[in-house]
């Protein structure tokens, strides 16, 4: 019996691993990603009771978030990783806060992004090391999400700015020090160029409400 | 959970076949998947909506239904035995709390963790008389507790833990100077036992129930 569970174990350890594995040497064994996603609409029960800080229950509609656009739209846009490398946000360790001396940083993202209509931005959460795997991944999604809301109240509109979470996996620097962590905590803005094709007859513009 | 198409992304994968379907891919983060026991419903982390919030469907992705509404985290969520609960990981006055909610939604309700701090992680036991959890405390401590909540008792280093289906024997990582290894932990004697590592770092264990 205990061999039973241990085999079991095992296999299972070989199918935690195996997505991780599959992104790397595409294994043939794998079969194709449908690109479809759920289907059916969105149920608000609307009896889930908001947390606020002081625990409270709260009306649901008392706290808002802002739904994203079709996460399809611009995956296959160029991304520009360097344009915004001065804008980094650093955040305090286990803190989605924006602190008041990054704000600048969001300001200028936005004025490029306002100046840029047809362009939109990706912004990366990302943690030091000293969570677990799976509250990190959370976290950096958090520290995106305050970005992203920064940039609305900004003017931004919401559909332009995607988010992404890494939580630990890529951290800026290694170490295990206060040095290595402050940099880690970060959320780095990613431009999503708005992609021309190129047709038959000549580029063919795509997507631009502007045009 | 998969950052196959670039983003993380919730997928079903069925082992015999090893077929793959997409199963939640909103925008924003699709993360921290977890099936209850009769397989019927899928208890997972979105933020679709602007924040990072717990969503329950049905196994085939329909009744997509929001259970949470915060700035704040909600993570980990899993599955009392009867499928009536959902236990997961919050903030609440503060403090990082385990908390449990009606399957169906409701109030929240916070489990009781006297003497550890910011509890995640929680793995429900198969039989339904503990949870085990993660206290990140500056170093990781595996820690159970009753559903009911009350005191702590902390286990060994480590984290991600999961239940055996024996509700005896747990399954977590433990860090060390190579990477992550799993490790099996026989909960009443604390014994500790490494599992041979398959390749690179090992962590997230599921059992299969």
């Amino acid at each position: 019996m205990k061999l039973t569970n241990f085999s079991k174990l095992v296999l299972f350890g070989l199918i935690v691993t195996l997505p991780a594995v599959g992104c790397r040497t595409k294994s043939n064994y794998l079969t194709g990603l449908p690109k479809t996603g759920p289907t059916g609409s969105v149920v608000d029960p609307g009896n889930g009771k908001a947390l606020l800080d002081d625990g409270n229950k709260v009306k649901s509609d008392d706290i808002t978030g802002t739904s994203f656009a079709d996460p399809n739209l611009r995956k296959d846009w160029p991304r520009d990783r360097e344009i915004f490398q001065a804008d980094t946000v650093h955040f305090d360790f286990d803190s989605s806060i924006i602190k008041s001396e990054e704000k600048p940083k969001v300001a200028a993202v936005a004025e490029y992004i306002k100046a840029h209509a047809s362009d939109a931005v990706e912004i990366e959460g990302h943690c030091d090391a000293r969570g677990t795997e799976e509250y990190n991944r959370s976290l950096g999604e958090r520290r995106a999400l305050a970005l992203r809301e920064e940039l609305i109240r900004l003017g931004i509109e919401a559909s332009r700015v995607d988010t992404i979470s890494y939580g630990e996996d890529r951290p800026a620097v290694a170490g295990n020090d206060e040095a290595a962590y402050r940099k880690n905590r970060r959320a780095e803005f990613v431009l999503e160029k708005h992609q021309t094709l190129v047709g038959l007859n000549g580029p063919v513009q795509n997507n631009d409400p502007n045009k | 959970m998969s950052y196959k198409l670039n983003h993380p992304d919730i997928f079903y994968h069925d082992i015999p076949t090893q077929a793959r379907r997409a199963f939640a891919r909103y925008g924003g983060s699709n993360i921290s998947p977890a099936v209850s026991a009769d397989g019927r419903k899928v208890a997972m982390i979105l933020s679709k909506d602007g924040w990072t919030d717990l969503y329950v469907c049905n196994s085939d992705g329909t009744g997509l239904t929001r259970l949470t509404k915060s700035r704040e985290d909600e993570s980990s969520p899993c599955w009392s035995p009867d499928g009536k609960w959902i236990c997961f990981a919050a903030k609440l006055k503060e403090r990082r709390s385990l908390c449990k909610i009606s399957a169906s939604g409701g109030e929240i309700q916070r489990i009781s963790t006297v003497g550890v701090l910011n509890p995640t992680e929680p793995d429900w036991s198969p039989d339904g008389k503990w949870i085990v959890f993660t206290a990140m405390m500056g170093s990781f401590e595996i820690c159970v507790v009753p559903p009911q909540g009350g005191p702590v008792i902390e286990l060994v280093p480590g984290e991600d833990p999961c239940w055996a289906p024996n509700s005896r024997t747990v399954v977590f990582a433990r860090r060390t100077a190579g990477g992550r290894n799993l490790s099996l932990l026989d909960v009443p004697t604390k014994q500790v036992k490494d599992v041979s590592r398959v390749s690179g770092s090992n962590s997230q264990p599921s059992w299969a129930k």
